[in-house]
């Protein structure tokens, strides 16, 4: 077991933009303030956080694949390759560790070409709707859950 | 002291605690009641023992509650109408701009396909937790709980 757990953050297509895209359905808050109140809570809980973000789909696959090396956890919010990629559910399957699918938004709620997820079959936990307050949130649960493996 | 009330509404029998050996109803009220009191929310948690005790909130009581935590049990799975009223509860109380969310103690995308498509709430959220067993109320409970202090 390592003394220093790890958790990968991945944000995909887009989320570069927050804070200015949609603010009505995506806060205003950034995402560099976003990581930065991830990594504060992180070092709460002893918990290193590697916050990522990736416009490009195989980037993300990669990561996952470094995760299965380097993390105890993944928290993924793949945003629009949710609905699209089978590629980032099959790299999701095979990271052994705790796996959370995260949106800020609830995607049940919104378009139906959002109603189905790739990623939600091949994730332990699935948490949506909570804004970004989400993040932290599964963050400052995370070693918890993984006390349980 | 505390001036927002909590309502956590499970559904009947619970049934999803047949794959969660470790848990119980009782079990899952202390865990919530214990960080209710820490964060200083009153809680009132209830088990619906049927369809007319749901009925009954949504017509009456809901304007009581300041939030909701809501746990459907098997319903999304077992094809019973119920769900419905669930989710009618769920959209009043976002409507009223309350904070709602929907938990599963188990990740309900792993046992069925596509069983989740809540109705329509325009310009409210509804939040949505799975698959963290009995934590995934706590979880709820501090999304609700921050999301009554923001507003």
């Amino acid at each position: 077991m390592k003394v220093n757990r790890k958790a990968y953050v991945i944000n995909g297509p887009n989320l570069n933009l927050l804070g200015t895209r949609e603010p009505e359905i995506y806060g205003t808050d950034t995402l560099e303030i976003i990581a930065e109140r991830c990594r504060d809570q992180g070092r709460k809980v002893g918990l290193e956080v590697v916050f990522l973000q990736s416009n490009y789909e195989g980037e993300i696959v990669e990561w996952i694949q470094q995760a299965i090396k380097e993390a105890d956890a993944i928290v993924i919010n793949a945003a629009a390759y949710t609905h699209t990629s089978v590629a980032i559910h099959d790299a999701l399957k095979t990271f052994p560790g705790y796996k959370i699918e995260l949106h800020i938004s609830n995607p049940h709620l919104r378009e139906s070409f959002r109603h189905v997820s790739h990623v939600s079959s091949a994730v332990d936990a699935v948490v949506a709707g909570l804004g970004v307050r989400g993040y932290d949130l599964v963050i400052d649960l995370l070693p918890e859950m993984l006390s349980h493996d | 002291m505390s001036d927002k009330t909590l309502l956590i509404l499970n559904g009947p029998g619970l049934s999803e605690l047949a794959g969660h050996s470790d848990l119980s109803t009782d079990r899952i009220r202390e865990v919530c009641t214990s960080l209710c009191d820490q964060l200083g929310l009153d809680l009132d948690f209830r088990q619906a023992d049927g369809d007319e005790s749901l009925i009954r909130f949504v017509d009456e009581d809901s304007k009581r509650f300041d939030a909701l935590i809501v746990n459907p049990g098997n319903y999304p799975t077992d094809g019973s109408d119920a769900i419905d009223l669930y989710r009618l509860t769920s959209d009043i109380v976002a409507q009223q701009q309350k904070p709602v969310v929907e938990v599963h103690l188990a990740n309900v995308f792993r046992q069925a396909a596509n069983v989740l498509t809540p109705t329509n709430t325009p310009n409210t959220e509804i939040g949505f937790v799975c698959g963290f067993g009995v934590h995934g109320y706590l979880l709820a409970i501090k999304a609700v709980h921050r999301q009554l202090g923001e507003n």
